[in-house]
């Protein structure tokens, strides 16, 4: 089925929510599904995927890298790609004179979205690099060479972001994403939560009569 | 700026509406009705088409036999008289098949991108039936009884920006007649006025075949499209800061512009008394129940009353006549009254305002990039110059977080609860800047003020939503509303007032402190009439009329 970009966004937003992590930390990682999407990326499906995995995490900060260290990996092994894709956007300035390899990233796909972030902050263009694959941004468009599919669900082993490289073919845009049925219906199991149960009270006085 | 005041303002020549029945005018568009295909029982569709240079919008309407006890202005109905949508183009059967399976379920069903917004409206009943009543017999419905509702049918939902399946606004925004906010709404508003006089003309034919007659142009005019507003519509000013700043702004910036022209010319002082004469009539009819709005529309009417006694010596011939004007009303009028007068100054001045309507929108439609590289100690005095009416705040008082915004499970209604009396915080929208920044500041003021924002934000993730408001206010000095938005004594109709004084709305008339009526397009002449030299003051009927 297809979906309007800001049904992306706002789906993506709450379920993020949902899923444990703040509101604030939700509304990015609602735009860059949008942006992948907008992309024809499957930001839904990568999305969904993690939230499964990384459902109502207990300690957060195990998932975030730290970006003083050469290598971003958490500190249980696997990184979250939101929380990692936020540092690298807040810390965009490290790519003007290093590259970042990230160890371990769930659903990887996620952080190229603000890769493309960093991008418009540089700019420059950012490339991120798997073993077989290559997703190149200019902060406005994006192309991807290789097998990226895998890297919608998958862990991410190694993943190395830099500043530079050149767009290949580059992916077209939509406004009108297709998302898998059940993707979709994942993220919105966990938006649910952020919709508090109907009570009596909280219908007679929510809302308050009209 | 304060809520008490955004709560007070009034339309002016840079509403929505205005803006666009102004632009209507001027490109001469042409309107028709290519399809009327309702049954015996008012049940049916009708399709309205607006026609500009480029292209043709199309009203799709749907009319219903709504059983009275399922009729509700709240998100929680699901079913209404009458629903819509504005087909971008010219429908064909297939569209309209489509639609007639989608449209009347609203929220239930899904819309695409053809489609620009959705709607739906009900009958101010007993209007209506007095109306087809009389019609039907051949006389004109009872003058007061229209001055006392002033519509036959009220929107309780305008949804537009990608809800449901419809196109997003980035599709179409480039187009010019798209370019200032809300115009598919509000011409999905207009087309559904004229829908809704030509639905009651034809139940009256229903009723009494040859002796009905059609409605008097001079009380079609009267009659508006009014809008019941709940809690829905108050976050949107939150959610939206770079947009609210740019409406602000801009009439900030019309204001100082005619405050500082430094002569005015007769005909513009006439304009401007013309005017006057002419609100101060139709303030009469503005009436409420409400015991808020009941006292603000005696301020105001006190307010005009002082103001009609100071013109004759205001010395509007003299020197910088607005300026004095609005000073003046500073001095004297109450917050209602100032926000009239600052409106009513730029009526003479249309070729110095109106461009700035091309200003209202905002390029950002999306959630703004956190700036990582900025310092803690430039955020910490952002927050000290743009929230210090926050940080003056007793945050430890229950009453100062008395209220959680959220929402609820059934069909997802927006809803302000008491988060002492009920289990809401797991479930509390971000609708607390106020609060939420001062928690900002409190944890960043013992942090290394040489630090950057993004050293800080890796162990405080959870105040990423307020930093970035503290970062849009360094270019967007409106975005925050200065008002703490979880007191217990918040109103949230003032959220919903500001917002419709923008699209243009009159006779506000809160039923509670969260739901509010108003009227749109009240005075306005209809698309057979529309002109250049009705389009602009139709706001403002003529005395008598």
């Amino acid at each position: 089925m297809n979906y309007s970009l800001n049904e992306v966004e706002a789906l993506a937003k709450k379920a993020v929510r949902g899923a444990g992590y703040p509101w604030g930390v939700a509304e990015d990682a609602g735009k860059a599904i949008r942006l992948l999407s907008a992309h024809t990326l499957p930001g839904c499906d990568a999305l969904a995927a993690l939230l499964e995995r990384i459902d109502r995490s207990s300690d957060f900060s195990q998932l975030t890298p730290n970006p003083q260290m050469d290598t971003w990996s958490g500190r249980m092994g696997t990184l979250c790609p939101i929380l990692t894709g936020i540092t690298l956007s807040d810390f965009h300035a490290e790519l003007h004179h290093r590259t970042i390899t990230l160890q371990n990233v769930y659903s990887p796909l996620i952080v190229t979205a603000f890769a493309a972030l960093a991008s418009q902050q540089l700019a420059r263009n950012v490339t991120a690099i798997w073993p077989s694959t290559e997703f190149v941004t200019d902060g406005e468009q994006c192309s991807t060479t290789g097998d990226w599919r895998a890297l919608v669900t998958e862990n991410a082993q190694s993943l190395t972001i830099g500043a530079g490289g050149d767009l290949a073919k580059v992916n077209e845009r939509t406004t009108r994403p297709a998302v898998g049925s059940s993707s979709w219906q994942t993220l919105n199991k966990f938006a649910h939560r952020t919709y508090a149960p109907d009570t009596e009270t909280s219908r007679t006085l929510g809302a308050g009569p009209d | 700026m304060r809520l008490s005041r955004l709560g007070s303002l009034h339309q002016s020549r840079l509403s929505f509406m205005r803006i666009l029945t102004r632009r209507m005018a001027t490109d001469a568009w042409r309107f028709s009705r290519p399809v009327f295909d309702i049954d015996h029982n008012g049940v049916g569709h009708a399709v309205y088409a607006a026609q500009c240079d480029k292209r043709t919008y199309s009203l799709v309407a749907f009319a219903h036999d709504l059983p009275d006890d399922l009729r509700s202005d709240r998100v929680i109905a699901e079913a209404w008289d009458a629903t819509f949508a504005l087909f971008d183009g010219i429908p064909t059967r297939e569209d309209i098949t489509r639609l007639a399976k989608n449209v009347p379920l609203q929220e239930a069903g899904r819309v695409t991108e053809s489609e620009l917004t959705l709607s739906r409206a009900n009958r101010s009943v007993r209007l209506w039936n007095h109306v087809i009543d009389c019609l039907s017999n051949g006389r004109q419905p009872d003058p007061d009884q229209i001055a006392q509702v002033g519509y036959l049918m009220r929107t309780t939902a305008v949804y537009g920006s990608g809800k449901f399946g419809a196109a997003d606004r980035c599709t179409f925004s480039g187009r010019a007649e798209m370019a200032a906010p809300f115009q598919a709404e509000m011409l999905t508003v207009y087309l559904i006025r004229t829908f809704v006089r030509d639905l009651a003309e034809y139940m009256a034919v229903l009723k009494g075949g040859e002796n009905a007659v059609p409605l008097d142009p001079v009380t079609a005019q009267q009659l508006g499209i009014g809008n019941s507003t709940g809690l829905g519509m108050a976050p949107f000013l939150i959610n939206h800061p770079v947009l609210f700043n740019n409406w602000i702004m801009v009439r900030e910036e019309a204001i100082a512009r005619v405050r500082s022209i430094p002569m005015a010319t007769q005909s513009e002082i006439d304009v401007f008394l013309e005017l006057f004469r002419r609100s101060m009539e139709t303030i009469k009819q503005w009436r409420s129940d409400h015991a808020i709005q009941k006292e603000k529309l005696n301020q105001l009417r006190m307010d005009l009353n002082t103001l009609e006694g100071w013109l004759p010596r205001a010395g509007l011939s003299q020197e910088s006549p607005w300026d004095r004007l609005y000073l003046w009303a500073e001095e004297n009028l109450s917050e209602e009254g100032q926000e009239y007068t600052a409106s009513l100054m730029l009526e003479p001045y249309g070729a110095l305002v109106d461009g700035l309507a091309d200003c209202m929108a905002s390029a950002e439609d999306h959630v703004r990039t956190i700036d990582g590289t900025m310092r803690i100690k430039k955020a910490l005095t952002l927050i000290q110059d743009n929230y210090p009416w926050a940080l003056k705040i007793d945050w430890g008082t229950p009453a100062s977080t008395e209220r959680a915004w959220y929402v609820s499970e059934e069909k997802l209604e927006p809803r302000l609860g008491n988060r002492f009396e009920e289990p809401l915080e797991e479930f509390e929208q971000p609708l607390a800047p106020a609060r939420d920044v001062v928690a900002l500041y409190n944890d960043m003021k013992h942090r290394d003020g040489e630090d950057t924002v993004a050293q800080f934000l890796l162990c405080y993730p959870q105040h990423r939503n307020a930093l970035r408001r503290v970062q849009i206010t360094e270019f967007a000095p409106y975005a925050e509303i200065w008002d703490n938005t979880v007191d217990g004594d918040m109103l949230p109709i003032d959220m919903l007032r500001c917002k419709l004084s923008f699209f243009g709305a009159t006779r506000f008339d809160p039923r509670s402190d969260r739901w509010i009526r108003i009227c749109m397009y009240q005075g306005a002449p209809y698309p057979e009439q529309l002109n250049e030299k009705n389009a602009d003051h139709w706001v403002y009927p003529p005395v008598g009329s």
